[in-house]
């Protein structure tokens, strides 16, 4: 027997307990990336489908989508001009959402683009779009950005957040995990009612419509007990997708069952992106815990080929503990270090004057300093040296060594080293 | 501390609220057509309508399609001639193509289908404007559909085997056609 208060316990449990946000942030990329991807698809074509004199009109298509919808057409010209702009901004926002900067903003953004382009024209849409536009609307919700964000920078470097990001009730997240267990058990309920998926023969049709050929299978697509297994295999893993992927200890074979069945059908059909949206959503059911272990297993084989001299190698950087600016800039490079090349030593630490005897503490007041190969670096130079190690930061590198830049810079710097005091205090 | 506990106890009950509908969205929505789900969905229908949560899981379901297809277009000029369009057809295209054009495959897969009857119009609005030459107009739109059907499995006698039928483009003829719409373009379609 089960009384009421259990289940509401668990309910409290299964949807507000703190969790790390580290699943629904990686999501938050995936699914930014994906619609990138999706928007990019249709560039040749936007105005074939969007546009003023598009395949649909803008007043029939209200009813294939079965009614008037959000549509910011509504409020604005719909013209040409008006078009691009809406799909330019389709295209951006996931851009913004991948980088976390505003994350929020940037799913509602994303959402509500893609929502008006859905409903501009629904004709041409597939079950990738329209997963794609319910989890960007949850996205909207969760704490998608707490973490692998911009924002997390910005909130560490305001000092409102310090050390690994915080758990939070996961309950978005949680509506994300559900809409994709509900849609893998009601595509086995509908294919449950087919003869042809109850006979195993479904996979044979499938196999021979002309136009979703891909790759060639051979012998799989022309053996009986191949294409039963196939059919009656895509039953078994949609339902279990839907149901047993709750059970903790079945979870990971069963998404595994998964991403083998999209890829495979990846790998035959022209179903373009379909398979890696919903793979991509998998990542909100993987524990946190084995997303880290993950993470340092790769970290471990990026930094097993690092060697002093790379521009991989490990940085001593020294900083002032005493200076709030200076502590907040050390959580900011801690979090953008996800190879965990840098090694901080607090200056004041009688630990670091024994380890690097030749560090001079009368520098160290001054500025940030790195220990190259070559000697000390300090100020700008010392954060373009540590801006090598850090893969994140390798998009500016190169813009840190144009000529005149280190002149600029170091002044800039010293500047802000000689104020930090009076920007947070001590 | 009473104020802060009372706002979270007002923000969870809220979220609670957000969540039940959805779930309920989720559970209602999905569903094979039926007066049981009809009535169901009917409370929260202009909610997910406007806000776009409509969906429908029903890949290649109940059963996947058991015929190969193509839709046409045959389009009537002013001075008498006439022209055949086709749908951009994926097993003629490249890879890429392929997978960059897939969205036409959906758009002529509904074109197909007389429960889309409502966008036969816009389509020979679009065709003809696909169309159009600056001295020869198109006055007639014809969709036509071109099918044919996918053998079922015959086993191989004396195997276990289905029989070997993979049809290939170029040894492919679709038997069946229908023209479906005839649409007089107007002046002001083009």
């Amino acid at each position: 027997m089960i009384s009421l208060k259990d289940i509401v316990r668990a309910w409290s449990r299964f949807f507000f307990e703190p969790e790390s946000p580290l699943p629904i942030a990686l999501y938050r990329i995936l699914l930014g990336l994906l619609v990138l991807a999706n928007q990019a698809l249709l560039y040749p074509d936007v105005l074939n489908w969007y546009g003023v004199h598009a395949a649909v009109s803008f007043q029939v298509a209200p009813d294939v989508s079965g009614g008037t919808g959000f549509n910011i057409f509504r409020w604005l010209p719909h013209t040409d001009r008006m078009v691009w702009l809406v799909y330019s901004l389709s295209c951006l926002s996931p851009v913004t959402l991948m980088l976390g900067l505003f994350s929020r903003v940037s799913a509602a953004l994303v959402f509500l683009t893609l929502t008006t382009l859905h409903h501009r024209n629904p004709v041409m849409l597939n079950s990738g779009d329209t997963f794609l536009r319910i989890a960007s609307f949850f996205v909207i919700f969760s704490q998608a950005g707490a973490a692998l964000s911009i924002d997390r920078l910005v909130a560490l470097a305001r000092g409102k957040e310090s050390g690994p990001p915080k758990p939070r009730a996961p309950w978005a997240m949680r509506l994300i995990q559900l809409q994709l267990a509900f849609l893998y058990l009601y595509a086995f309920i509908w294919k449950a009612m087919g003869p042809m998926w109850l006979a195993g023969t479904a996979v044979y049709y499938t196999s021979r419509l002309l136009e979703f050929r891909r790759f060639p299978v051979p012998y799989v697509y022309d053996h009986f007990w191949t294409i039963k297994l196939w059919s009656w295999g895509t039953l078994l893993v949609e339902f279990s997708l839907g149901v047993l992927v709750w059970i903790k200890e079945l979870r990971y074979w069963v998404l595994l069952a998964g991403v083998l069945l999209h890829l495979g059908i990846d790998y035959s059909m022209n179903i373009p992106l379909f398979a890696f949206i919903m793979i991509s959503a998998y990542v909100t059911f993987v524990e946190p815990a084995d997303l880290r272990r993950f993470f340092s297993l790769v970290r471990q084989r990026f930094n097993r080929e690092a060697k002093a001299e790379s521009p991989m190698a490990f940085v001593p950087v020294f900083y002032d503990a005493k200076c709030s600016f200076c502590t907040r800039t050390v959580e900011v490079l801690r979090a953008l270090d996800i190879l965990r090349r840098l090694e901080f030593h607090p200056m004041q630490s009688p630990a670091t004057k024994q380890r690097f005897p030749d560090f001079d503490p009368r520098r160290g007041e001054k500025e940030m300093l790195a220990r190259s190969p070559d000697g000390w670096l300090g100020g700008f130079y010392a954060f373009r040296y540590m801006a090598r190690s850090l893969p994140l930061l390798w998009p500016i590198v190169p813009l840190l060594y144009l000529p005149k830049i280190d002149l600029a810079g170091d002044r800039l710097y010293q500047r802000i080293a000689q104020r930090r005091y009076c920007i947070l205090g001590q | 501390m009473l104020k802060g506990r009372l706002k979270s106890k007002w923000a969870r009950g809220l979220i609670t609220v957000f969540i039940l509908v959805h779930v309920y969205i989720m559970a209602i929505w999905g569903l094979p057509g039926s007066g049981f789900r009809a009535t169901l969905a009917r409370p929260i229908e202009h909610y997910v309508i406007y806000w776009g949560l409509w969906h429908s899981w029903d890949m290649f379901s109940p059963d996947p399609l058991s015929l190969n297809f193509r839709v046409e277009a045959q389009i009537i000029y002013q001075d008498g001639s006439t022209r055949t369009w086709n749908f951009p057809q994926m097993d003629k295209l490249s890879l890429w193509d392929r997978f960059q054009k897939e969205r036409y495959r959906k758009w002529a897969e509904r074109v197909r289908q007389d429960i889309y009857a409502g966008i036969w119009d816009d389509t020979s609005r679009f065709i003809a404007r696909l169309n159009d030459t600056p001295t020869n107009h198109p006055t007639k739109v014809i969709l036509i559909r071109n099918w044919e059907p996918i053998p079922p499995p015959v086993l191989i006698p004396g195997t276990a085997n289905p029989q070997d039928f993979q049809p290939r483009p170029e040894h492919y003829e679709m038997r069946f056609n229908y023209r479906f719409k005839f649409y007089d373009v107007q002046p002001g379609d083009l």
